[in-house]
């Protein structure tokens, strides 16, 4: 029995997401705004503004002259990323071992589930119903995993689209070269040559493509061809821990941040070893004080639990937050295996006094809540307002 | 998790020269002290762009009680604040 892949596609989902931040209408005029010290550019935008020429990309001066009434939103990429999670987490909890695919799509191999779900039908069904309500999520099956994202992407709302083995190069024929997975310049040599559809690639001699593109063009044109074998690659689902922190007022300062980061870590390294486990992903956000937010994602060389190498891979990252902050929080993921490390058979007296301090702070805080033993962080110590220099947070004990 | 200020401002009562720098001040609705000694004084304007707009000269005073407070008065002629 051949792939049966299956794709979603959410169109525009994180001019969905700011949109309904922002309290927006979707049938307006709006597009997502420059963030914070990138080019003026505007990023994607609604149906509406698209009526009116403007594009993903126009320079924001262009944009507001082809379109007066264009609104700019600001992107909340945290959020987008929250909603595309949640979708992952349906889509799992229905029984798909599903491959993200940037953050507006996924596809999982259904051959495994038909039985579970009464065929293709059922299964096209259950992934409808792990769509985000409203969100015009799409659905296409075909026997490739490129056949499937493209048929994700030209099937109507609301109807999946289903190519059968034979269908699929004809499918992809009439679409744009744009789709392939090629460099902008490979792109550009293209379209350079006069070819504008997946189909014209497709007629192209092998030879001939692979001397005026390389190997990363031929493998365009077996696309384009319909031969498609690249297997998934279902992640693991995540086993997410989440720690976070409220500033009383917006903070830009970075030892402030990097003093916050480090708590964060410390509370996730801890919460990971309760579970057994070690982190494998952080992924760092932050609400910005003018509303949007900030996003990095980083995957460690090897699973730990060790707040001082958590620190050393983290908060290099925080200097790349653009403007004060009012929230910090860290998501890692807790699915790494703990150990692998060389124990020492007899504890050190300084390691024993730790665990017993350690153990009793556990039990203090078990019994009165984490509000009874607290310490004092520098947020800015150097601060000519006294209340900005330090801050009260729960204590946590030091690793063992 | 959230972080709490340590040194949050409270309202206290305070006396001034003519000048408008300190020479009582009432703690905690205690009775006033005297101030001996003004160790440093300095402006603070900040968020001036935003409603939330800080304008603060402070004074760093020695109590004849010895103690060591810093005060706040918000604004010119406001409301004076100490932190704890």
């Amino acid at each position: 029995m051949c792939s049966v892949i299956v794709a979603v596609h959410i169109p525009r989902l994180a001019l969905l997401v700011a949109l309904l931040r922002a309290r927006r209408p979707l049938d307006a005029p709006v597009a997502l705004g420059p963030d914070p010290g990138a080019p003026q550019v505007v990023g994607l935008c609604t149906p509406a503004a698209e009526a009116q020429g403007v594009r993903p990309g126009l320079r924001v001066g262009e944009a507001l002259a082809r379109c007066p009434g264009l609104d700019l939103v600001v992107a909340d990429p945290g959020a987008a990323a929250d909603a595309s999670e949640r979708t992952l987490e349906r889509l799992e909890a229905a029984g798909f071992a599903v491959e993200p695919i940037g953050i507006d799509a996924a596809a999982f191999d259904a051959r495994g589930t038909m039985r579970l779900h009464g065929g293709l039908d059922g299964v096209l069904r259950r992934v409808r119903a792990a769509l985000p309500v409203g969100a015009g999520g799409r659905v296409g099956a075909a026997p490739s995993l490129f056949g499937a994202l493209q048929a994700a992407h030209e099937a109507p709302a609301g109807r999946p689209l289903i190519l059968a083995p034979g269908e699929v190069a004809g499918f992809l024929a009439p679409l744009p070269v744009d789709r392939l997975p090629l460099i902008p310049e490979s792109i550009r040599a293209l379209h350079d040559l006069g070819l504008r559809t997946i189909g014209q690639v497709a007629a192209l001699p092998r030879a001939a493509v692979l001397d005026r593109l390389g190997f990363p063009g031929l493998a365009a044109w077996r696309l384009a061809c319909g031969e498609d074998d690249r297997a998934l690659r279902p992640r693991i689902p995540p086993r997410p821990l989440r720690a976070t922190i409220t500033f009383p007022e917006p903070v830009g300062a970075r030892p402030a941040l990097d003093a916050a980061a480090r708590l964060l870590l410390g509370e996730l390294a801890a919460a990971a070893r309760g579970r057994g486990a070690a982190l494998r992903t952080l992924a760092m956000r932050a609400r910005l004080v003018d509303g949007g937010s900030w996003v990095r994602d980083l995957a460690l060389r090897e699973a730990t639990t060790d707040p001082e190498r958590l620190a050393l891979a983290a908060l290099p990252r925080l200097g790349e937050i653009p403007a004060p902050v009012t929230d910090l929080w860290i998501i890692g993921d807790a699915s790494g295996a703990l150990g692998g490390h060389q124990l020492t058979a007899v504890p050190s007296p300084a390691q024993e006094l730790r665990a017993r301090a350690g153990e009793a702070v556990r039990q203090v805080r078990a019994a009165q809540g984490d509000e009874a033993l607290l310490r004092i962080v520098e947020i800015e110590p150097w601060s000519r307002r006294p209340e900005r220099r330090w801050a009260l947070t729960p204590y946590e004990p030091v690793p063992e | 998790m959230s972080l709490r200020a340590l040194a949050s401002p409270h309202a206290v009562e305070v006396s001034c020269d003519p000048g408008g720098t300190p020479v009582e001040v009432a703690l905690d609705a205690g009775r006033p002290r005297r101030v001996m000694t003004v160790r440093d004084d300095w402006l603070v304007q900040d968020l001036w762009w935003t409603d939330r707009a800080i304008d603060r000269h402070y004074f760093e005073l020695v109590l004849d009680s010895g103690r060591l407070v810093v005060v706040y008065r918000d604004g010119p002629g406001g409301a004076w604040f100490a932190h704890r």
